[in-house]
């Protein structure tokens, strides 16, 4: 149950900060629906692959793994955003930008929030 | 308040709100790890250890968990690896957990063994329980303090000319027939030893031929199955791997039906 708690709430928390960076963006539904599927599709997997190399390099600093796998979910939802809603689309005028921004804010949240 | 103004500020409404209610440790993306507050809540439990730890588990591998009544696994060690256990809690079952703040993980200690320490060198051997002084004519000189008669050079100091030197409160006679005095603190250091005769004598020339053997335990690698004791055996790896491989796999086709 411990394990489920914490894939679950990491989803929760991004899609409440990439939901209101989606707004600022101008994204509304269907958009939003877009945003939400991205990062269900994302968010599991890059907290399973933190779990999973934390383990198995467990003295790496945290934002070691993090980094990369910040890239790569970047990277993936700026390729959806882009490819599959292409001449802006529902309102992904700016995917690039929008992945970075909403990553970079879910990513700085969560690492404001513990080091409080 | 142009619509960019409301946008910011309600977002930045957002963002405050979102702290005030994140009580628990979340890292990105947003990746969230509980705090391991086991040990504050079971402090009548836990001991005091202080002591380096080897790992010792059967497979080779050693397990460590987040609690030692979680089944989230935060690393797995391999035997050998050393482990500065801080606290040691002994659950009801009567099965001790050693922690390590390097991990920021608990293990069964039956998994692990004591580093060959003074702890361990004065069960082997006679300490004799006498005070003294090291000789003053070390003042000017750079002495040598070990972890425990011919075992390793922890730390030196230069003595002030005016001779300021360790005082010890056991000592020890070594196969040589040297003797060591212990010193329980000496500017910053604690529990160390000291050769009386060649405090100033480096590791390497006191034993040119080879330091003695002191650890002569024979190690052998434990077979007890020890699992972490409440909240069952959680969910494996695969099932885990199988509940995120069905969430991407719906989200996928959830995304390729709206694309349409």
């Amino acid at each position: 149950m411990e394990i489920l708690a914490t894939f679950a709430l990491s989803l929760v928390f991004t899609l409440l900060i990439e939901t209101i960076i989606a707004l600022l963006f101008g994204i509304r539904m269907p958009g939003m629906k877009v945003v939400w599927l991205v990062n269900t599709l994302t968010n599991p997997a890059a907290v399973l692959i933190f779990l999973l190399l934390s383990r198995v390099f467990p003295a790496a600093p945290a934002l070691a793994i993090q980094i990369p796998i910040e890239i790569i979910v970047f990277v993936t939802e700026a390729l959806i955003y882009g490819l599959w809603f292409k001449e802006g689309k529902w309102g992904f005028r700016h995917p690039v930008l929008l992945s970075l921004v909403a990553n970079l804010v879910s990513w700085g949240t969560g690492v404001f929030v513990q080091a409080l | 308040m142009n619509a960019f103004l409301k946008r910011s500020v309600a977002a930045l409404f957002s963002l405050l709100m979102v702290f005030g209610v994140c009580s628990m440790t979340a890292r990105a993306d947003v990746i969230y790890v509980p705090e391991n507050s086991f040990f504050e809540e079971h402090q009548d439990a836990c001991s005091l250890e202080n002591r380096m730890y080897i790992a010792n588990a059967p497979g080779g591998t050693l397990t460590c968990y987040k609690s030692p009544e979680s089944s989230l696994e935060k690393a797995q060690l391999k035997n050998g690896t050393e482990l500065y256990t801080a606290f040691i809690y002994e659950a009801p079952s009567g099965i001790r957990w050693g922690y390590c703040e390097f991990y920021d993980a608990w293990y069964p200690m039956d998994y692990t063994y004591a580093k060959y320490d003074d702890q361990q060198f004065r069960e082997d051997y006679t300490i004799k329980e006498e005070s003294g002084e090291l000789d003053k004519s070390y003042a000017g000189k750079t002495i040598y303090f070990w972890n425990y008669p011919g075992g390793e050079v922890t730390s030196s100091w230069s003595i002030s000319e005016q001779g300021n030197v360790p005082m010890y409160s056991d000592t020890f006679t070594d196969e040589n027939g040297l003797n060591w005095g212990f010193v329980g603190y000496y500017f910053g250091r604690r529990n160390a030893w000291v050769c009386l005769e060649k405090a100033d004598v480096t590791e390497e020339a006191l034993y040119p031929d080879g330091k003695p053997v002191r650890d002569t335990r024979v190690i052998a690698e434990p077979s007890v199955d020890v699992q972490p004791e409440a909240g069952g055996q959680g969910m494996t790896l695969g099932l885990i791997l199988a509940a995120v491989a069905a969430v991407m796999g719906g989200s996928l086709f959830l995304l390729f039906n709206l694309k349409k």
